[in-house]
């Protein structure tokens, strides 16, 4: 295998922004033909627009696409499949009640729009099958087929149009350990046939046994090239999330246990987590991270009275709520239980109110008089007050939130539920989107408010964050609880390798 | 003999007032089957009777006519499109658009070309679609095979054998052709027709053109078929019918066409209702009752009392 | 990004543009038929705002049109998409010609007009209640059911009006003309106590009334908690779940005042001007209430003005077709769908243009930061 063969894809110099936002800067990625090529990097480091990208969801702003040594435009996923570029997304759509063969041959030009002959294309799939060893029937339902099946035939789709280079992403999410073996084999049954595989995966495990590359992206660029052979586990976490703090670590308070329990959480199950147990002083900021869908959202949303729990009960300052409590968001509120959703949700602001409109929201009847009337007048003094206070621009209470960037919307959003000061905090994403200035600033205020007692329970993707904010942490894996680590023993290594195996070496 | 020669009449009849529900319907199933709403079914009717009688008047020609009419309703359809998928257009409003124009523009038209308060002069045999006449295979008697042959089943309009024959091919288009299965997709989910490489914007496009032109052959045999000139809101809701059949046949071809046989029937009982004792009880049943019948049956599939599961899962989503 | 457009570009600008397309589309008709559009302005002008007695009657039409544009636009706050206005309104006009003609009429009549109010907003909110339950309750499409409602209301209506309401000795389906008693005050009977003379016009109190019906929306809508909530569910069901917000009890409550609303036609049509219940007393008036909203952009003091607009459309509508051989009134619908057409389904069309030409302006003009 030493023949120097040219790149089956390559791009070059690639960048896009949206908005403000720079998602790639100046990326460039060589994909060998005939290797399995692993991408890691954390979330928003621009490994998926880079894959959008390469298979003509969306175009870059500059930079070069290299395809068998030629130049090419990829103007639409149309054109990626012509250019032999094919493209699994996590979520496989396809059309329940139809078979296998008619999904495939969906998408084939029609030369007779009232018949089409598909025999052609059966005895070609029939031999694609039988090369690679697909378990399933070209006249199966697919609302019959298992995922893993449903991902066969996304595969035996690209194969039967031609993919030279396959880009998957996150394909061994739901996947159990033997189907998964079973997809790996399949690569490399891909790879000896010609065929380029591009994982993008935070499977590090696996990506480190099966690929020849990975590349490592960082803010928009592809930090390190790295054969897997020469480097360990540890190490391949180390370079995907390994960069320096950016903020300067605040002076902590001990952290203050055994004072006073806030919340006790006892076995909860729900759909997504199962048998979480954890306790949160007051003055204490928790964090639960793990891999996206770990559960840690759950968990939140469970506290917050937005999704029932199943069984399992959990104790905050002596209200017991169990599965048959009535419990919603409007009782949290009551109990003084302030949530700040996850920004991507848009869940936290009314884009097309006023911000002083939204600085109520949630806590609208507490704001309204007797008869329901609103003041506005106050609403919009009240807003004033938390604009300067979190120094939110422009501060201008009338305009509609949706005109405000991102990062002033969620500084509203954090200002809107500190300023009830909650007994208890639940943070998702806190500073996603948010910049270095609004993010120290966001620090601040929650540690002037554990200082003051409030009990915080935070989610977050930024384990830089994680570290310099929790007193405790717990992380979860495949919803339920990997480990509790106390402040004094954390190390993102040690957190990294338990998000992803769920158990750590040492 | 006489029992049988009133059932035949009804039937006659409830075939009669289904036909242009029929074609109605299944415009609005071949727009909704690939996800876009169609409200305006009933503004398309008019708007091709209307451009139907039009011609048929001017020209004397009534397959010429019925070309128009197909093409006036294409027209607005195009116009759906547009708005909808073009521009991302709330496709409730654009329908309700459309019934709003089709009313004023025919009554407009009407009043501006002809001068007779709105309708068209009445047309002579030669310009309407004309009716079909078996072959003489069976004699004419009072027999029972004699009364089926000649007065159930020959001797009806051309277009009523098209509406009954479009049906079945719908059925097997939508089922079998690699464009019907394109189109179902388009309303089914989106996504996987992306996915599959195949253009949604383009495929809706043309089936809620198709619907368009299936539309004009429901106004078509309003005016120049069935009946013999335009009459300002000649179609007095039976676009919202349709869409009732639609929807209590689930969007399926063959049931569809049982929903408008059914709803024709229960139009034509209400003609020959009117005024009869119920069981000689002394108890009319209103004939308001039986009109209503085919809204509330729709107001029921819709509560989910008898099963909506036919609905396309895109219906009125943008992709 | 649509972010950084300026305030003034979704509520002013777009909507004006719009607006004076399908103005232009209504010329571009009117044209083509021969008519002399500066003169057909005219005589729409004079006939509707000329004199007192055109100005009476304008203002009578933009009574209806602030009843069912109030209906559409509440629904709409909460993303409901109410077309029953139409059947609701039957329904007010039959529970009033219920109330009117069954009432002693020694009753006082400050107690009269509370009751048939009260029935006029029962009776189109019950219309909307059984929509409304199966939209909240069993996810059904409110668009779909509440147009199969405006055919049941229609044909109750006439089985009412054959059936129990009917007047003995005429031969229309009418009601009996109610007591005179029972009749709303005209507003020119009501300046005549005052020693003003006006113009006798069938404008009546209801249309004080719908000011007030405006005003309370208004209040109900921007000032409110439950308006609050409306609003939030409309905008944002995800927020609406985030905020504690019971979209069921939303979409009753709003489907309820939004029929009530609509109820409200009855008192202006029946019990203040025909005196007596007739088949097409609605006359549209249901679905000329959505473009009355969409004019008036959903927002109760905006349908006051595009009502009053719309107003003046139709009284100067019904002066043209008596003067222009060859126009009906259904120039006035056409322009209804124009309107529909262009500020609501085609609300986008322009938008890329538009902001592009304002890049071009903004680029080669100074550098506003």
């Amino acid at each position: 295998m030493s023949v120097i063969l040219v790149p089956a894809l390559e791009l070059l110099n690639i960048n896009k922004h949206f908005d403000a936002n720079e998602a790639l800067n100046g990326a460039c990625l060589q994909v060998s033909a005939g290797s399995i090529h692993g991408i890691i990097g954390e979330n928003g480091a621009g490994k998926s627009t880079l894959m959008q990208i390469a298979y003509g969801l969306t175009q870059p702003d500059s930079g070069q696409i290299i395809i068998d040594g030629a130049v090419s435009k990829i103007a639409s996923p149309q054109a990626a499949i012509r250019l032999g570029i094919g493209m699994l997304h996590q979520k496989v759509s396809w059309l329940e009640q139809l078979s296998v063969l008619e999904n495939i041959v969906l998408g084939d030009k029609i030369d007779n729009y009232f018949y089409q002959d598909n025999r052609p294309s059966e005895i070609k799939l029939q031999l694609l099958i039988r090369e690679f060893g697909f378990s399933f029937a070209l006249d199966s339902i697919i609302g019959d087929l298992t995922f893993s099946q449903r991902q066969q035939v996304d595969i035996i789709r690209a194969l039967y149009r031609g993919v030279r280079v396959l880009i998957l992403d996150e394909p061994m999410a739901i996947l159990s350990p033997s189907e998964s073996k079973h997809l790996f084999d399949l690569f490399i049954l891909l790879k000896n046939q010609g065929v380029s595989v591009v994982i993008v995966s935070h499977k590090l495990i696996a990506l480190h046994q099966i690929c020849d590359v990975i590349s490592v992206v960082s803010k928009g660029q592809v930090i390190k090239n790295i054969a897997p052979s020469q480097v360990s586990i540890k190490q391949l976490t180390k370079y995907m999330v390994g960069r320096e703090v950016l903020l300067p670590h605040p002076n902590k308070l001990a952290v203050t246990k055994g004072e006073s329990k806030v919340l006790t959480i006892v076995d909860i199950v729900a759909k997504g987590i199962n048998g979480i147990n954890f306790s949160v002083y007051a003055g204490q900021i928790v964090a639960l991270v793990g891999l996206p869908k770990a559960g840690q959202d759950i968990v939140l949303e469970v506290l917050a009275g937005m999704t029932r729990l199943s069984t399992g009960s959990f104790d905050f300052i002596g209200h017991k709520i169990n599965a048959k409590s009535r419990y919603s968001i409007a009782k949290a509120r009551r109990l003084e239980v302030s949530y700040v959703p996850d920004p991507m949700l848009e869940s936290g602001l009314i884009h097309q109110m006023s911000m002083a409109e939204s600085s109520i929201l949630g806590y609208q009847n507490k704001q309204s008089s007797l008869f329901g009337g609103f003041n506005r007048h106050q609403m919009i003094d009240h807003c004033s007050e938390l604009m300067a206070q979190w120094q939110i621009r422009p501060a201008d209470p009338q305009m509609n939130s949706g005109y405000f960037s991102g990062g002033n919307q969620q500084k509203m959003v954090m200002a809107r539920e500190i300023s009830q000061q909650p007994k208890l905090l639940l943070l998702n994403q806190p500073t996603s989107g948010v910049d270095v200035a609004g993010v120290e600033l966001i620090y601040q205020q929650l540690f002037a408010l554990r200082e003051r007692g409030c009990a915080i329970i935070l989610v977050s993707n930024d384990l830089d964050e994680v570290i310099t904010l929790a007193d405790f942490v717990v992380v979860l894996h495949q919803g339920k609880i990997a480990k509790k680590i106390a402040q004094s023993q954390l190390s993102k290594q040690q957190l990294g390798l338990l998000m992803v195996k769920g158990f750590a070496d040492d | 003999m006489d029992n049988l020669a009133q059932w035949i009449f009804l039937i006659d009849a409830s075939v009669r007032l289904a036909t242009p529900i029929l074609f109605a319907a299944l415009a609005g199933l071949l727009s909704e089957r690939a996800g876009i709403v169609d409200i305006g079914l009933e503004g398309k009717m008019l708007v091709s009777a209307f451009a139907g009688a039009a011609w048929a008047t001017y020209s004397g020609s009534p397959w010429q006519a019925v070309i128009v009419a197909m093409s006036a309703a294409m027209l607005l359809s195009w116009l759906h499109a547009f708005a909808c998928i073009s521009h991302r257009g709330d496709q409730i409003i654009s329908g309700v658009a459309i019934n709003m124009l089709a009313l004023s523009l025919t009554a407009i038209l009407g009043q501006y070309l002809f001068l007779q308060g709105g309708i068209t002069p009445i047309l002579n045999d030669s310009s309407r679609v004309t009716n079909v006449i078996f072959p003489e295979w069976v004699e004419h008697s009072d027999g029972f095979i004699s009364m089926i042959y000649w007065q159930l089943l020959s001797g009806h309009n051309t277009m009523i054998y098209g509406a009954f024959l479009l049906v079945f091919l719908l059925d097997a288009f939508l089922k079998h052709s690699p464009l019907g299965q394109r189109l179902s997709a388009a309303g089914e989910n989106p996504l996987a027709l992306h996915r599959a490489g195949v253009s949604v914007k383009m495929t809706r496009y043309l089936s809620v053109l198709a619907g368009g032109a299936c539309c004009g052959l429901a106004g078509a045999y309003l005016s120049i078929g069935h009946g013999a000139g335009f009459v300002e809101n000649m179609t007095v809701g039976k676009g919202f019918i349709a869409l009732a059949a639609l929807i209590f046949g689930q969007w399926r071809p063959i049931p569809v066409m049982f929903a408008c046989l059914f709803f024709g029937f229960l139009d034509a009982l209400a003609i020959r209702m009117q005024g009869i004792e119920l069981f000689s009880t002394g108890y009319i049943i209103p004939v308001q009752f039986i009109e209503v019948l085919p809204y509330m049956i729709t107001v029921l599939v819709l509560a989910g009392f008898i099963g909506s599961s036919g609905i396309p899962k895109a219906l009125g989503k943008l992709p | 990004m649509t972010k950084n457009l300026p305030w003034w570009f979704y509520t002013l600008a777009l909507p004006a543009l719009n607006l004076s397309l399908a103005i232009l589309a209504g010329v571009v008709v009117l044209l083509a038929l021969d008519v002399n559009v500066m003169n057909a302005a005219r005589i729409i002008f004079n006939g509707a705002l000329g004199d007192q007695s055109g100005i009476g009657y304008t203002l009578f039409y933009a009574t209806n049109f602030m009843f069912t544009g109030l209906s559409v636009a509440i629904a709409w706050h909460a993303g409901l998409f109410n077309i029953g206005a139409e059947g609701q309104a039957t329904l007010g006009g039959i529970g009033v010609a219920f109330v009117c003609t069954s009432l002693p009429p020694q009753l006082p009549f400050g107690l009269l007009i509370i009751i048939t109010t009260l029935t006029a907003a029962l009776f189109g909110a019950l219309w909307a209640l059984i929509p409304a339950w199966l939209n909240a309750y069993r996810g059904s499409h409110i668009v779909i059911t509440t147009i199969m409602f405006n055919f049941i209301a229609s044909s109750l209506l006439v089985y009412l009006l054959v059936n129990v309401l009917n007047a003995p000795d005429q031969m229309a389906t009418v009601s009996p003309t109610f007591e005179q008693q029972t009749w709303l005050p005209y507003l020119h009977q009501l300046s005549a106590w005052f020693g003003i003379e006006l113009a006798p016009t069938p404008l009546n109190i209801s249309f004080l009334w719908a000011l007030c019906c405006c005003l309370f929306a208004h209040f109900y809508l921007s000032h409110s908690r439950l308006g609050y909530d409306t609003r939030v569910l409309g905008f944002n069901r995800r927020a609406a779940n985030f905020a504690g917000i019971k979209p069921q009890r939303i979409i009753m409550i709003t489907m309820l005042i939004s029929g009530a609303c609509a109820g409200f036609v009855a008192l202006n049509e029946v019990q203040g001007q025909a005196h007596q219940l007739k088949i097409e007393f609605v006359a549209g008036y249901g679905f000329a209430g959505i473009a009355v909203a969409i004019i008036g952009r959903k927002q109760p003091l905006g349908i006051i003005a595009s009502s009053v607009l719309f107003g003046v459309l139709y009284q100067g509508g019904s002066e043209l077709s008596l003067n222009i051989e060859r126009i009906g009134n259904d120039v006035v619908l056409l322009i209804q769908g124009l309107v529909i057409l262009f500020c609501g389904a085609l609300e986008w069309m322009l938008k890329p243009a538009l902001v592009k030409w304002l890049k071009l302006q903004s680029s080669s003009g100074l550098n506003n930061g």
